[in-house]
């Protein structure tokens, strides 16, 4: 009958669809101008009252830009359920028939439909193009599992996520492109690479227009207990370390390191064992375990020179930047510079291998099993295939040992601001926290990773840490330039500091 | 025969009494001086016992007191039908089961199953000549060489398993000190002879037993000697006898100090159970871990590497200090690589471990800490256990050597002796503390039973909530999320009926905490102690703050329902 509905009635027209699309949170272009919203694609997914439809929306923009987001909505006859809000799309009267279209995911038991379709591996036409679900080897249904189970993860940002039976998270992706979407291809690969401190996928479904590519449509993963994000709890165990420098300010670096290693909160342990996770990723991804197109290839004297003409580029972009604060900076540029130069003379490099591209603390959770990495589409601003190039491990390393001095600071940036009188010894008990940390995590890195071949001779690893980590802070520079004022202090010490 | 005395209490005919109790574990020549001799004794203690009815106590766990030439703190047994002479008598262990029982409390003592002293009249006879009808009663051998797989336990003071006997012209064979001649188990006799010693005891009216050492009771070629099948066929043996002889409600509680996934072994299986309660080790080490570290994860990793138990009797005991403490030596490889490569990093904490320490001196005396962990330890799985004088905070001695130092005598008063005995102070077994902080005068029983804000009150009534409601003895544990890592909160449930909240936090400072409770949409917390109603629980994440150290306790009830 609802197909009939859906026949009768049609789709909501595309203002109201305009409408809906604009108020979700998932919405990616607000602040730009909007010209058209049109329904690219459709299928009825499942009948019933109410009806579960698949609508794939384009965004056209006044810039010129285009983007497609997913919207599986709910078609019922009869009132919408109560407190929708902002995911009610539109409750019309029609021949003394009330219809009422919403976001279908705002009704949990209508993301059931999901699962049953990656576990039976679905194939379902849509107007215009196909969805292919699949699922991992081991991932099954039981006679009793059913809608019921399944309800929303609350916590909405750019997709929308629902948890079934608090074992299994599916995140239906709002915002889709085109091409492999690397959290997939990473976690598939890593996980049959036997890297088990992932959320690997159990499933996945892809939407592929005709004549398209496939583009992720949902991906559904373990559910994660009990988890923390590493980001946290390094705060966890600075605010603990402050508010005893508060008490009594250690007077010199001795002391400063005396407090970081009586710490009760200590978060070496954590960083040694993250060392030791972050190490066993890459030298999965070293292995030739991973895709053929994934595979470790050396890296060549020409990548090392765009390396540091790239690196080079980044520090004058920066020193172009019409600020007084640089101007410390400027007279430093020959020893920065110098380091890049380094780089073209390394002769052998190691090797090149798929990296998480966007590691920090932030993306990693420390659960009961230990630490768990998490989301492998690297860094958000970048084009997809430059997300997808293989660069040195150490590039990760760097980017986590910056995270270290980023949460010394962001724990004192709770506390104090850089022009009160507290804030000097407590920066510098936060450096020694920082660096006491990255000494951790950086030793049992190289332990483990000693086991494979991927880094180079100990003093060229040092060559790329070095640069790897002097242009993430040029990078934290720039992002905090435009973005918070007060924090550029914070990385452009580090570029200042004697010897970086 | 049961009990001499008729019972007051329904739970005296519960055959899971064990699993809601609140255990105590004390010293008889550490509790009280019935005799003015300097040394606790029985009649000492059952003068006690109305304190430890009114403290709430359900079962009071004896160190061993069976005769003994004392050079293992009575793990040395010469005589399993006799009392140390200091102690009392047998028949005053029986009137002390009788006032016990009287109180509606039960007793249960250490048993030395694996070995005896070099003194007892077995192993005497049994080294006089290789015709002994006793020489089989132990494990001897003409080489060094058998049983080479089996690791050195106490490895400071002894170098081998074996020890020469010159009188045996020998070597025979021992788990632990060489005063210690292991008991040979495959010999029926001695199985024969240990029953008779179990029948004994329950027969006086003994609610069960602690069996110290049981993973060590066999030994076979080309294994480490412990945990063997016919260890276990052994203790499904005893326990079938226990059950069948003498009503279903005495209790075995085991020390297997191993790793929780072998441990579970020593529940047995539903068919064959062996202990109705093993003692959970590493967990305590844990908590201290997770205060220090000021986040949860020690603590929730250790939980989650615990099996379920396997049958339905099974229980964990859990303790926050005892008379003997994890020492790296007992437990399992992997536990040993974590705890050293926590506590190396931390001379703190280095300091502490292998060495007996008490709970305040423990916890620096901190009063908040202290209840934060007895909060812990009546919430989270298992049955509680409370090693005497901990309840009110008492320190150590740590010059009096590393066992005698938890030892001293129980501070009952500011009076002479702490209260412990009317003796001269030179005769006491052990001098009491009487420095400023944890002496006598500043901490004892009589003092903060006349405080209702002393640390003692304040463990008498938690210890009456968690009594007051049996979800916390025999519920279902479940961690919940917490996205700060400081703060542990768990559930305890049984059925979707009773739910108990716990929330802890782990820190020194103040912590919000956001907890996904949507399941009890609707509902309300009330908090335990004060049944106080917390805003009802909604579609969105319930936010609770807490204090320093603070902890909290609520049933979750339908709004209107009478918590």
């Amino acid at each position: 009958m609802s197909v009939d509905l859906l026949a009768a009635h049609g789709l909501p027209d595309t203002a109201l669809l305009g409408d809906f699309l604009q108020r979700q949170r998932w919405f990616a272009g607000r602040g730009r101008k909007l010209t058209d919203v049109r329904v690219l694609d459709s299928a009825v997914l499942q009948e019933g009252n109410p009806a579960l439809v698949y609508v794939l929306l384009g965004a056209d923009y006044a810039d010129g830009g285009h983007e497609r987001y997913q919207a599986p909505l709910a078609v019922r006859e009869g009132e919408a359920p109560p407190d929708l809000g902002e995911r009610l799309v539109s409750q019309t009267e029609q021949d003394g028939r009330v219809i009422a279209v919403y976001d279908a995911l705002a009704a949990p038991e209508l993301g059931w439909w999901f699962w049953p379709a990656m576990a039976e591996s679905r194939r379902v036409a849509t107007e215009h193009g196909e969805l292919r679900f699949r699922h991992e080897e081991g991932f099954s249904l039981s006679a009793g599992d059913g809608p019921a189970q399944v309800r929303s993860l609350g916590r909405e940002q750019s997709n929308t996520s629902l948890v079934r039976d608090d074992c299994e998270v599916l995140k239906v992706m709002r915002r889709i492109e085109q091409g492999p979407t690397p959290e997939l291809e990473m976690t598939l690969a890593l996980s049959r690479a036997g890297f088990t401190n992932i959320a690997a996928p159990l499933g996945s479904g892809e939407y592929v227009a005709r004549d398209g590519e496939p583009a992720l449509s949902v991906i559904l993963q373990p559910f994660l207990h009990n988890g923390t994000e590493g980001w946290t709890l390094a705060l966890t165990s600075l605010r603990d370390l402050y508010a005893d420098a508060e008490e009594s300010a250690p007077r010199d670096e001795e002391e400063r390191r005396r407090a970081v290693l009586d710490q009760g909160s200590s978060f070496q342990p954590e960083a040694e064992r993250l060392g030791e996770v972050t190490a066993d990723m890459h030298l999965a991804l070293a292995s030739p375990l991973v895709p053929d197109d994934m595979r470790p290839e050396p890296i060549s004297p020409a990548t090392l020179v765009a390396w540091a003409d790239e690196m080079t580029a980044d520090l004058d972009r920066l020193l172009a930047v019409d600020s007084e604060e640089l101007a410390p900076l400027r007279a430093r540029r020959p020893v920065l510079v110098g380091r890049f130069e380094a780089l073209r003379r390394l002769g052998d490099a190691g090797l090149a291998v798929r990296i998480h591209g966007d590691f920090h603390l932030g993306q990693v959770l420390r659960v009961d099993a230990g630490w768990i990495v998490l989301d492998f589409e690297g860094e958000p601003d970048r084009p997809l295939e430059a997300r997808r190039v293989r660069s040195s491990p150490v590039r990760d390393v760097a980017g986590m040992l910056r995270s270290f001095h980023y949460a010394a600071a962001a724990a004192l940036m709770e506390r104090c601001t850089p022009s009160d009188t507290d804030w000097e010894p407590l920066f510098l008990q936060g450096v020694a926290w920082a660096e006491a940390s990255c000494e951790s995590f950086w030793n049992a890195y190289l332990t483990r990773a000693a086991s494979g071949i991927m880094l180079p001779a100990p003093r060229s690893t040092l060559v790329l840490r070095d640069a790897f980590k002097l242009q993430k802070a040029i990078y934290e520079v720039r992002y905090e330039l435009g973005h918070r004022p007060d924090w550029v202090s914070i990385p452009l010490r580090y570029l200042l500091a004697e010897n970086p | 025969m049961t009990f001499a005395a008729p019972s007051t209490r329904q739970e005296l005919t519960d055959t899971t009494w064990y699993k809601r109790a609140v255990f105590y574990e004390l010293l008889v020549r550490g509790f009280a001086d019935g005799n003015d001799d300097g040394i606790g004794d029985f009649r000492g203690l059952i003068t006690k016992l109305d304190y430890l009815q009114w403290l709430g106590v359900d079962c009071i766990w004896l160190l061993p007191f069976n005769k003994s030439p004392q050079r293992d703190g009575g793990y040395d047994v010469s005589d399993y039908y006799e009392v140390q002479p200091e102690y009392g008598t047998v028949e005053q262990v029986g009137e002390l089961l009788r006032e016990s029982h009287a109180r509606g409390m039960r007793v249960i003592m250490d048993m030395v199953m694996n070995h005896t002293s070099d003194q007892h009249p077995w192993f005497q006879e049994a080294r006089s000549s290789p015709t002994s009808p006793r020489r089989d009663w132990y494990v001897w051998s003409d080489t060094v060489n058998r049983y080479q797989d089996a690791r050195i336990i106490f490895v400071d003071t002894e170098t081998s398993n074996w020890t020469w006997d010159e009188q045996a012209g020998a070597y025979y064979w021992h788990r632990f000190y060489s005063h210690q001649p292991d008991l040979n188990y495959d010999n029926p006799e001695v199985r024969q002879a240990m029953f008779d010693v179990v029948r004994f005891w329950l027969d006086l009216g003994m609610d069960g037993f602690r069996l110290d050492a049981v993973p060590y009771l066999y030994e076979r070629e080309g294994t480490n000697c412990e945990n063997l099948p016919e260890t276990h066929q052994f203790l499904a043996d005893l326990r079938a006898m226990v059950d069948r002889d003498y009503g279903g409600e005495r209790v075995l509680l085991a020390e297997a100090n191993q790793w929780p996934e072998d441990v579970i072994e020593y529940f047995g299986t539903q068919d064959a159970p062996e202990c109705h309660m093993c003692f959970h080790f590493p967990l305590m080490p844990r908590m201290y871990m997770g205060l220090r570290r000021e986040q949860r994860y020690p603590i929730t990793e250790i939980l989650e590497r615990t099996p379920p138990i396997p049958v339905s009797s099974g229980q964990w005991g859990i303790f926050l200090r005892n008379h003997d403490e994890l020492t790296l030596e007992m437990v399992t490889d992997d536990e040993r690589d974590y705890m050293w490569a926590e506590y190396a990093k931390d001379p703190r904490m280095k300091l502490n471990l292998g060495i007996r320490r008490r709970l305040a001196p423990l916890l620096n005396n901190g009063r908040r800490q202290m209840e934060l962990f007895y909060g812990m330890l009546l919430s989270l799985p298992g049955t509680p256990i409370v090693y005497y004088g901990d309840e009110v905070g008492m320190g150590d001695n740590i010059y009096l050597g590393d066992r005698d130092g938890v030892r001293t005598p129980m501070q009952w008063s500011g009076d002479r002796n702490g209260g412990f005995s009317r003796a001269d102070f030179a005769q006491l077994y052990l001098p009491p503390l009487m420095d400023p902080v944890y002496g006598f005068q500043a901490i004892n029983v009589e003092a903060q039973q006349r405080s209702e804000s002393s640390l003692l009150q304040w463990v008498r009534r938690f210890v009456a909530v968690r009594r007051r409601y049996p979800v916390f003895g025999e519920g279902n544990f479940e961690a919940l999320d917490a996205s700060n890592p400081s703060v542990f909160a768990f559930l305890r449930c049984m059925g979707d009926e009773v739910v108990v909240l716990c929330v802890n936090n782990l820190s020194r400072f103040a912590q919000p905490v956001e907890l996904d409770l949507r399941r009890f949409n609707g509902m309300t917390p009330v908090e335990l102690l004060g049944k106080v109603h917390f805003p009802r629980i909604g579609e969105l994440p319930y936010l609770l703050t807490l204090a320093p150290h603070g902890f909290y306790w609520f049933a979750i009830a339908q709004e209107g329902t009478p918590s």
